[in-house]
């Protein structure tokens, strides 16, 4: 018995290793140089929302800090909150004007409060002005007439610099 | 003899394993801080300005020197119709109907550089979709009217400082939602 022991152990001796990271190594330096590529220096990131599918463009001009206003399949948003429902890709009929079927109250309210709000703070700040930007994340199946009537909405609140914000196929 | 077998053999021990382990410690710090701040969707914007309501008629009245020539694309159920207009008078009239019910993107491309080349100091289109006419259409056809392609006419301006003739790749990039304010 003792000496299968020490038959064991002269056996063992010798079976220390080094753990070899050089492959590791190799799929790390491959997964920060991919992280780097895709690393984005904007200032101003924008995040669609969930399930809105924004249409893709070949356009490269980075967002701009704006008024961020979303029209999916289900609403329309400003700053994240839902103003309007949307059914079947059309403006819920009771938030549209009866005399100006184009115009949305609510969404009106909602901007006019947010311009108010910005020109508020512009007189109080000099560096701060009103510019009437906005930023327009709409779903890219959306009919023209339900983006006509956003987009008339939000001219007359005093956001007639319209950005649309698109996937980059680039 | 015996000195030189010596410094063989220490040769042969000077081999060494590079420790890897500092890399791989700053590695795997790194790693969770890219993917924390890496953006995957880059999602970009095109600028459109839309025409104030009650400013409209006092630019285009303040302007009317300034912008002679006005070009405009309809997109009706049919096709295309592209529209260039000097002082109100209608120059030209293309229509482009659909082909197989699908846009004629290339011909629309065509065209636009065509009116390009003949009015090079104009950089804005009126859009005018229809009603029914879906998001990512109209943005497709921004993204024709926006830069021309390697084998249009070559867009020519004069630079009136150094008197030189400056190319530029840009066809329409000030893209208005004309009808917005129609009603």
């Amino acid at each position: 018995m003792r000496r299968a022991v020490d038959q064991m152990i002269k056996n063992n001796k010798r079976a220390t290793f080094t753990l070899q990271l050089t492959s590791m190594v190799d799929m790390f330096t491959i997964m920060i140089v991919f992280l780097l590529k895709s690393y984005s220096t904007s200032a101003v990131n924008i995040t669609p929302q969930k399930g809105l599918q924004l249409p893709v463009s070949t356009t490269m001009s980075a967002p701009v800090e704006a008024l961020k206003l979303v029209v999916s399949a289900d609403g329309i948003y400003v700053d994240d909150k839902k103003i309007v429902d949307i059914k079947d890709g059309r403006v819920d009929g009771a938030a549209v004007e009866s005399t100006d079927p184009d115009f949305i109250r609510g969404l009106y309210d909602e901007l006019d409060k947010h311009a108010l709000k910005a020109k508020d703070i512009a007189e109080k700040n000099a560096e701060v002005q009103f510019d009437g930007k906005v930023v327009m994340q709409a779903d890219a199946k959306l009919p023209y007439d339900t983006l006509k009537k956003v987009m008339y909405t939000s001219s007359l609140a005093g956001y007639a610099d319209l950005k649309l914000a698109t996937f980059s196929n680039e | 003899m015996a000195k030189t077998y010596k410094r063989i053999t220490q040769d042969a021990d000077a081999s060494f394993d590079l420790d890897l382990t500092p890399m791989l410690a700053l590695i795997v710090n790194l790693i969770p801080i890219m993917l924390l701040s890496t953006v995957f969707v880059r999602v970009m914007v095109i600028e459109s300005p839309l025409p104030q309501v009650v400013q409209k008629a006092l630019d285009e009245d303040r302007n009317k020197k300034d912008r002679e020539v006005t070009i405009s694309l309809d997109m009706k159920p049919t096709g295309f119709v592209l529209q260039v207009k000097r002082d109100g008078q209608l120059l030209k009239n293309v229509d482009m109907p659909k082909q197989n019910s699908k846009w004629d993107l290339v011909k629309l491309h065509s065209e636009v550089a065509r009116v390009k080349a003949e009015n090079p100091t104009v950089f804005r289109m009126d859009l005018n979709p229809d009603r029914e006419v879906a998001y990512d259409e109209i943005v497709k056809v921004i993204d024709e009217v926006r830069k021309s392609n390697t084998t249009d006419p070559k867009i020519q301006l004069m630079d009136k400082e150094t008197n030189k003739l400056v190319e530029t790749d840009l066809m329409f990039p000030d893209v208005v939602f004309a009808n917005v304010v129609e009603g």
